[in-house]
């Protein structure tokens, strides 16, 4: 598995960015869709990334795992670092090397993302025998123990069923046992229970968690479901217009949001708990691809804003309390409401 | 109370798929005896785990699909079994905003000619009253009637869910089915567009049948709630009742399942993890349909099936708690909650 340490941050970080930017070519020309993203994951931690569609957490994770098609895209770093290996530096095909072993992909539509045409037991031991040099046979009992591992209800006679057969989430829980396969030090997890009921959301969130705690494996969790990242996750980064807005500890960041976007989220969820209160919403939508306002790029919407936020240049992610940050002129003078 | 706007009784829906191809069809209700009533400017949530039924209910009111029994009376006329000249009359008071704002608007028509669709069919306009009544439809959905001669794929989903609403209200329904249709939106849309219903609901007094997954939009939005579950309404009631108060143990496990935004509640609430999905529609299980995932499973509940009793409060519920004994009458199922484990808290991080 994993190289001998040699610094501590090489056994307490398993994937280290820094500065990440990933453009795409639009009708347009090139246009940057995530920019300037830095940060780190620990082992064992569940790292959340929230924001609206089109913020761009999705391809902040897509990019690090190597997946953005070339040619269209172009994905610069300082550092791009997962365990000891340095992904700036790699080739496609060695990046497919450490794609299932070092770090795996659950995505939000399993359906799309499983095979049609093979049986779920052959997709699980395909990866099985490309990563691990498994026989066939061999391959074919370590499938059935992964599908019985993560909750398929008689694994051996499921494990020769094509995907069709499956429900939603017991879809969910293939793809989850192919992520598992290689025992990856890093899981992404992109919106895996947004197209499921709470029912089985709940009981996907539960078996992740149960895995996490097993083999203590760094989980990034990409959700715009503030519910679910009050859920599971340990620190959470929040992302609009391409950037990081606001990090923090998940208490802090929902008891003292810094960041007037995180505090609109946190005001926009309708809550089950306390429904009397008119929805608010945070007016207009976010700024199109390669039409960046000037100044802070939340300012057309936010409720805070001044003159200085809308000329001056973007505002810096500054630190605010040890591992709070936040990119928002104004915090020192504002109190945001939170929701601990 | 007044006489209700629309009145189901035992509606009724039946496809006959086949399993594998070549092999028999099965009988498969989809809904099985279904009733509820509408009354004038209320909102009822209709809520369920997707398969339960809930938007072939709809579906069956508005015969998009022909139910196989059961009556729909609006105000007082049946519409099933309404030959088809005379339905396309009754449908003008019944619209449908479905949850796909990409598919359920014709890419290759002006925005004018989709909204004023419904105008030609029901209402014949001459040419400039049509562009009067579309520009004013745009500004009640709260678009600049400029909108009109463009096309959809220049909007956001937010602004073509507020078109498919223009388009839904344009000749004047009296009541709106919302089958998810605030469901694809993000939360800050999807709080502008249930804004927006709001408003036309106090301003032209429309009656809501709100389908949704979304407890806490649901809850938001709707005045009384109706739980399904494999084709059948288990519990209904004032929102407030049902959702403070769930008599019954799947409405109690599908409240404990939507995560709240909120580190403290969500770590240290009772939760209840349903195992498994639900039972296939076409083998529904005798007895209470519940009764394979029910934590409170009693031996009756495997062979008997429960009859609807008033809950306490409001509404109704079907689970034999109520009913043998019985041991709960009404109240509500959190009351029995002691001795059973749950799910310990979890430390929030700091």
């Amino acid at each position: 598995m994993t190289a001998a340490p040699t610094t501590p941050t090489a056994t307490d970080t398993t994937l280290e960015v820094e500065n990440l930017k990933v453009d795409v070519l639009t009708e347009k020309g090139w246009a940057t869709v995530v920019d300037g993203v830095s940060f780190g994951v620990a082992r064992g931690e569940t790292l959340g990334i929230v924001g609206e569609s089109g913020s761009g957490k999705s391809v902040t994770c897509l990019a690090i795992a190597g997946l953005m098609p070339p040619g269209q895209t172009r994905v610069t770093a300082d550092t791009l670092r997962l365990l000891e290996h340095d992904l700036t530096a790699l080739s496609p095909k060695e990046m497919a090397d450490i794609r299932g072993p070092k770090i795996a992909m659950i995505f939000q539509e399993p359906m799309s993302s499983l095979n049609p045409a093979f049986t779920v037991g052959d997709q699980i031991a395909e990866v099985l025998r490309r990563h691990e040099g498994l026989s066939r046979k061999e391959s074919r009992k370590r499938a059935i123990e992964l599908l019985d591992r993560v909750g398929v209800p008689s694994p051996a006679r499921r494990a020769l069923q094509y995907p069709f057969e499956f429900s939603g989430g017991m879809r969910q829980r293939v793809m989850i046992a192919i992520a598992l396969a290689c025992n990856p030090d890093v899981i992404v997890a992109d919106e895996p229970t947004t197209a499921l009921d709470v029912t089985v959301q709940a009981q996907i969130l539960e078996l992740l968690r149960e895995i996490q705690e097993e083999h203590g494996m760094s989980v990034i969790f990409i959700t715009h479901d503030l519910g679910v990242v009050a859920d599971v996750c340990d620190r959470v980064l929040v992302m609009y217009a391409g950037q990081i807005v606001e990090g923090a500890d998940l208490a802090e960041l929902f008891a003292d949001p810094q960041h007037p976007y995180m505090e609109g989220l946190l005001a926009a969820m309708p809550r089950m708990d306390n429904p009397s209160d008119a929805l608010v919403s945070i007016p207009g939508h976010p700024p199109r691809v390669g039409d960046m306002p000037d100044g802070c790029r939340f300012h057309p919407r936010c409720g805070y804003a001044t003159d200085a936020c809308r000329t001056d240049s973007s505002p810096l992610l500054e630190r605010v309390a040890p591992g709070h940050t936040t990119r928002c002129l104004r915090h020192p003078e504002l109190t945001l409401r939170g929701s601990p | 109370m007044s006489e209700p706007l629309l009145e189901v009784r035992d509606l009724e829906v039946t496809f006959s798929p086949r399993k594998r191809l070549f092999r028999e069809r099965v009988n498969l209700r989809a809904v099985d005896g279904i009733s509820f009533d509408l009354t004038e400017g209320e909102t009822l949530g209709l809520v369920g785990e997707s398969g339960c039924g809930k938007s072939t209910t709809a579906r069956g009111l508005m015969r998009l699909v022909e139910p196989s029994g059961g009556s729909v009376k609006l105000e007082g006329r049946e519409l099933l079994g309404l030959p088809q000249k005379e339905l396309r009359t009754a449908r003008r008071d019944i619209q449908m905003v479905f949850q796909d704002p990409y598919s359920s608007l014709d890419p290759s028509m002006l925005v004018r000619d989709s909204i004023g669709e419904p105008l030609d069919v029901h209402v014949k306009l001459g040419r400039t009253e049509r562009v009067e009544k579309v520009a004013e439809l745009l500004r009640r959905v709260g678009l600049p009637p400029e909108y009109m001669t463009r096309y959809p794929h220049e909007f956001s989903g937010g602004q073509r869910q507020r078109l498919t609403i223009a388009r839904a209200i344009a000749a004047d329904p009296k009541i709106l089915v919302l089958d998810e249709a605030v469901s694809a939106l993000d939360v800050s849309t999807q709080n502008q567009v249930i804004g927006l219903l709001e408003e036309l609901s106090t301003e032209i007094g429309l009656t809501y049948l709100f389908i949704a997954h979304d407890l806490s939009v649901v809850r938001h939005i709707s005045d009384r709630v109706a739980v399904m579950y494999l084709g059948q309404i288990v519990e209904h009631g004032d929102a407030k009742r049902v959702f403070d108060s769930p008599a019954h143990p799947y409405t109690q496990a599908l409240l404990s399942a939507v995560p709240v935004p909120s580190p403290l509640t969500q770590r240290n609430r009772e939760r209840i993890v349903l195992s498994g999905d639900p039972p296939d529609p076409s083998r529904v299980p005798p007895g209470c349909r519940f009764h394979t995932r029910c934590r409170y499973v009693m031996d009756i509940c495997r062979t008997e099936v429960p009859l609807a009793t008033p809950a306490i409060g409001s509404g109704e519920v079907a689970c034999h708690l109520h009913t043998t004994g019985p041991r709960l009458g009404g109240s509500s199922v959190r009351t029995m909650g002691a001795g059973i484990p749950v799910r310990s808290s979890r430390e929030v991080p700091a």
